[in-house]
């Protein structure tokens, strides 16, 4: 059994409340030096994190095409709930997991970025943990 | 389905063991191998979709080698490496990491079986001198008048040709610039015939 610990940057969570003094920039800083994934909430409202305007945008595209792709595949397959989609984009990982615990007429969802090839069952586990 | 010089055995292994539901293997795009437990014509779709995911990201100036999808039924994992790419249909979200190594080690094997075998020469294939054609490039070939001239240069850094005209050899009055090849081996003769 692994016992390595799953890395998570707290201050990179959007569910963590920025502190004063903190900017997104420094935040940012701090999990690109760890290597640690800055996690993101989307919702239909929008889509918050703590790194910054320019990567909640940037976020918000790569979602949109993955979510877009995903569907396609599930019609295909008969599989329509997506549970989660992660891929690998040159030497980052970025990933997107449904929140079960959200409402299922206004579905929550967990983004990821991180800026190393982090095994993806292991980002999943850190996306579901912030669930 | 067509069949490719590396053995899908691996493949069929992965799908032995229980937790992996379908395996599709593309070459350039090309369904090479699939075990699939759906239609040709959705995994076709399938695979059309997740080529159409690469190349959107492709156009950002991106390479996207692995992709996951996870579903309520099973989870899709696809892996690309160079003209090759694998996908999987199978139950375990845990194994996506698993399954992507054995993919990128079978399709390393496809490509490594792709690659022309280096040219090496080996003592049989070697061909007899007399066989061998030779034929010189026309700026190689040297002429007798060249081959003259070269022996003179070569012979004239010896000092001998400045006594000629002293010991009267016959030669008399000819400087060594303006004797001939014959000449000089004349000289050398006489000389050596006196000593």
């Amino acid at each position: 059994m692994e016992t390595e610990p799953v890395e998570k940057n707290d201050r990179s969570d959007f569910t963590q409340p920025i502190t004063p003094g903190e900017s997104p920039v420094t935040v940012l800083e701090e999990a690109l030096a760890s290597e640690t994934p800055r996690l993101f909430g989307v919702s239909a409202h929008g889509i918050r994190g703590r790194t910054g305007h320019a990567e909640e945008a940037a976020i918000a595209r790569d979602l949109n095409v993955m979510k877009e792709g995903s569907e396609a595949i599930g019609e295909e397959l008969g599989m329509e709930t997506i549970g989660y989609v992660a891929i690998y984009d040159g030497n980052s990982a970025i990933a997107y997991r449904y929140d079960s615990t959200s409402s299922p007429r206004d579905p929550h969802l967990i983004g990821a970025m991180v800026n190393k090839r982090m095994p993806m069952r292991k980002l999943l586990k850190v996306m579901g943990d912030a669930v | 389905m067509g069949d490719t010089t590396i053995s899908n055995k691996p493949l069929e292994a992965l799908l032995a063991s229980g937790t992996v539901r379908g395996v599709c293997l593309l070459k350039d795009g090309d369904v090479s191998y699939e075990n699939f437990p759906y239609s040709a014509a959705r995994l076709v779709k399938v695979c059309r979709v997740v080529e159409g995911l690469t190349k959107e990201f492709k156009a950002q100036g991106r390479v996207v080698d692995q992709m996951a999808f996870g579903y309520d039924g099973g989870n899709l994992l696809a892996v690309s490496m160079e003209n090759y790419r694998l996908i999987f249909m199978h139950l375990m979200s845990d194994e996506i990491d698993f399954l992507a190594k054995a993919a990128r080690a079978h399709m390393a094997d496809l490509i490594a079986a792709d690659e022309p075998e280096p040219v090496t020469a080996k003592v049989s294939d070697a061909v007899s001198l007399d066989t061998v054609p030779i034929s010189l490039a026309k700026d190689r070939e040297v002429s007798r008048e060249k081959v003259d001239e070269t022996a003179r240069v070569e012979i004239l850094a010896t000092p001998a040709p400045s006594a000629v005209a002293e010991q009267g050899s016959g030669l008399a009055g000819v400087s060594a610039e303006d004797m001939s090849v014959e000449d000089l081996v004349g000289y050398y003769s006489a000389q050596d015939d006196r000593g």
